[in-house]
């Protein structure tokens, strides 16, 4: 999984019948701690309404996708939006 | 995904046996300044695009899942874009 | 998947069982620039089934798709010819034509 801002989303009339209904939205991955692009945008499957400038995590697993959306073995999404993101706070290095 | 335009098209006529008749695209990698990003790819053709389409394309084992056997394919076309929205 | 230029082949006794009556093959990956076929960064080692010989272009798939190939299921391969190419066209325009 990876962290990433939404930048925007991309319509689509023509596409595999699996991805009926659920939108594609452009994400630019992103450090979690530095908040740094790291990466180049990519088009993922989003079902939890993420918008524009949302910090949302990313997977990109197919299977994870097919549970997410709700779709069977026969479709070739791979990233997804699985979360929301509140917030990354730095882990405590305990010194 | 990442999208990409259909630049041309490979053909060829000695495949194996679980490829198909299926289309094979040349795809170029873009951003969404439409500025090639990435290198050239040859993708199977899901949705009909014609050569200067702008579509969406995956790769890896998942680009293989549409065909029941699957194809023994890596990367696959899966929409065609209409339009988009980016906000850098 | 990538297309790729055969440039050598390569034989090994000891090799997983799989592997058997496999043939391997160095290939050279191709990428499409400004209208022309151009050598690309990467070779690979890639299983042939399809008799592919020196100097032709083939399209090559990698990771865990290349074991859906016919009778590849139990080679420990991540690399396969799916098919020997015949023609490539760019903007409507060949750049590649098997002579």
């Amino acid at each position: 999984m990876f962290t990433a801002v939404v930048k925007g989303s991309l319509t689509s009339t023509v596409k595999h019948a699996s991805m009926k209904g659920v939108r594609l939205m452009i994400v630019q991955p992103v450090d979690p701690v530095a908040g740094t692009n790291s990466g180049l945008p990519q088009i993922a499957a989003d079902v939890l309404g993420a918008g524009i400038g949302t910090r949302v995590l990313v997977s990109s697993d197919g299977r994870a996708a097919q549970d997410m959306l709700k779709m069977d073995k026969f479709s070739p999404v791979r990233l997804v939006i699985t979360a929301l993101v509140d917030d990354a706070a730095k882990m405590d290095s305990g010194a | 995904m990442y999208m990409a335009r259909v630049i041309g098209q490979v053909e060829a006529s000695m495949r194996a046996a679980g490829l198909g008749p299926h289309r094979l695209v040349v795809l170029q990698p873009l951003d969404f300044h439409e500025q090639p990003i990435r290198w050239t790819l040859i993708a199977v053709d899901l949705v009909g695009a014609a050569d200067g389409s702008l579509v969406a394309y995956e790769e890896g084992r998942e680009a293989a899942n549409p065909y029941d056997p699957p194809l023994p394919v890596d990367a696959c076309v899966v929409a065609l874009v209409d339009g988009y929205n980016y906000q850098p | 998947m990538m297309i790729a230029k055969v440039v050598a082949t390569v034989v090994a006794t000891v090799k997983d069982a799989g592997f058997d009556t496999k043939k391997l093959i160095v290939v050279h990956a191709h990428i499409l620039k400004d209208g022309q076929l151009i050598p690309g960064q990467t070779v690979v080692v890639a299983n042939d089934d399809l008799g592919a010989g020196e100097g032709d272009f083939v399209l090559v798939t990698q990771g865990s798709s290349a074991r859906l190939a016919p009778g590849m299921k139990n080679c420990a391969t991540d690399a396969v010819v799916i098919a020997l190419i015949d023609r490539i066209d760019a903007h409507g325009q060949p750049v590649f034509c098997k002579k």
